[in-house]
């Protein structure tokens, strides 16, 4: 029988008996419900919504923003650790791809298209003000919650922000790897297509991360 | 670490965030519980996975109305200036002429040389020859390299 989890992560003070199948079966349930389709129907949905947004459709457009604001905000605000500049870098991000949606190739899927673009514009807002926080501000908030067991899950809760708050020590392609990998199920491919760089690149950062991560919260 | 479950850690590392989300078929979902029930450094990967994913920065409130107010209407594509057909003759009367005289000073082009592409160059010297090989076949696994390792290797991918 596998140990509680707090004695594979004794940096963090968890329930005693979360179990890493409970914690599993728990997250994987959210996972499920959150996800409306398969990725071929997303697929096919973000196909129609463009075409009609070239077109100039609003309703489209607004389902476009609807759809992806979760993924751009994530990325956004992981670059930035500013939560002012991560809204108007996402803002940006929109504004950007949805004005050039006639030179979306399909060479990859919407969403890592839509990525790339999203890591310029918190590149470029970055920039316009000054190097990047070194302390990340409050970026993660709290959302409720249909998890059964509300008090282990609020002990639960608490220790992901400091393995997030951990994550922004991480150094910056590393965490971006991190943050697209672990926290929006992007592939590797997908990693490599957003960050401009090789797969065996984006591997390595996620693997990379994912162990000085472990270190730290030795 | 190789259990009877048949996937090794690296496998199983390689896909405990799709894991997480629920979005491996059964036999896949199977084999990591398999792993994982016996592995404890896997395990421990698995928990911080689990834990990084319910992190995942949440858009605030009203942002998502902002943003749509923002690009609901689109922005109107430049529409092309086109010349008149007399501004365009003139224009390519400049470009012979200019053109016909910068070839006669430079006399008579190169002889050709065969073109190679950037990538066929580099390996052909082979700064890309683990492109041309599995990365890390036969090596270590990624989780087995230290970090050191892991950065030097993360250098020789980006250089």
């Amino acid at each position: 029988v596998p140990p509680p989890v707090r004695f594979l992560l004794p940096g963090l003070h968890l329930p005693a008996d979360l179990t890493i199948a409970g914690l599993m079966a728990s997250e994987q349930a959210v996972s499920r419900g959150a996800r409306d389709g398969t990725s071929a129907d997303r697929a096919a949905q973000d196909d129609a919504l463009i075409a009609r947004a070239v077109e100039g459709d609003g309703e489209a457009r607004e389902a476009l923003v609807r759809h992806y604001l979760g993924d751009v905000y994530a990325t956004t605000a992981r670059v930035l650790s500013d939560r002012q500049l991560a809204e108007d870098a996402a803002q940006d991000a929109f504004m950007n791809a949805l004005n050039n949606l006639h030179r979306f190739r399909r060479d990859a899927s919407f969403r890592t298209w839509l990525l790339r673009i999203a890591l310029n514009a918190a590149y470029s807002v970055g920039r316009r003000h000054g190097r990047r926080r070194e302390v990340g501000l409050a970026i993660v908030e709290d959302v409720a919650d249909e998890r059964p067991d509300a008090a282990a899950e609020a002990v639960t809760r608490a220790e992901s922000r400091r393995v997030d708050t951990l994550l922004e020590r991480l150094p910056p392609k590393q965490r971006l790897a991190v943050t697209l990998r672990a926290q929006q199920g992007l592939s590797y491919q997908e990693i490599a297509a957003a960050m401009e760089c090789t797969e065996g690149a984006a591997r390595v950062n996620y693997h990379l991360g994912v162990k000085r991560l472990r270190e730290l919260m030795l | 670490m190789n259990g009877m479950d048949g996937m090794n850690c690296e496998t199983v590392r390689d896909i405990l965030p799709e894991h997480v989300r629920g979005e491996l078929d059964g036999t896949a979902n199977a084999g990591v519980e398999a792993h994982l029930a016996h592995c404890t450094e896997c395990g421990t990967e698995a928990a911080l996975v689990v834990l990084l994913a319910r992190t995942r920065p949440v858009a605030p409130a009203g942002l998502e109305a902002r943003i749509v107010g923002a690009v609901r209407t689109p922005k109107p594509r430049r529409v092309m200036w086109i010349p008149s057909r007399a501004a365009m003759a003139a224009a390519a009367a400049g470009v012979l002429l200019t053109g016909g005289l910068l070839l006669r000073q430079a006399g008579e082009p190169e002889s050709a040389v065969p073109q190679v592409s950037l990538v066929e160059e580099a390996v052909l010297h082979g700064a890309l020859t683990w492109m041309a090989e599995p990365l890390l076949s036969g090596g270590p696994a990624l989780h087995e390299l230290s970090l050191d390792e892991l950065e030097a290797l993360l250098m020789e991918l980006e250089s």
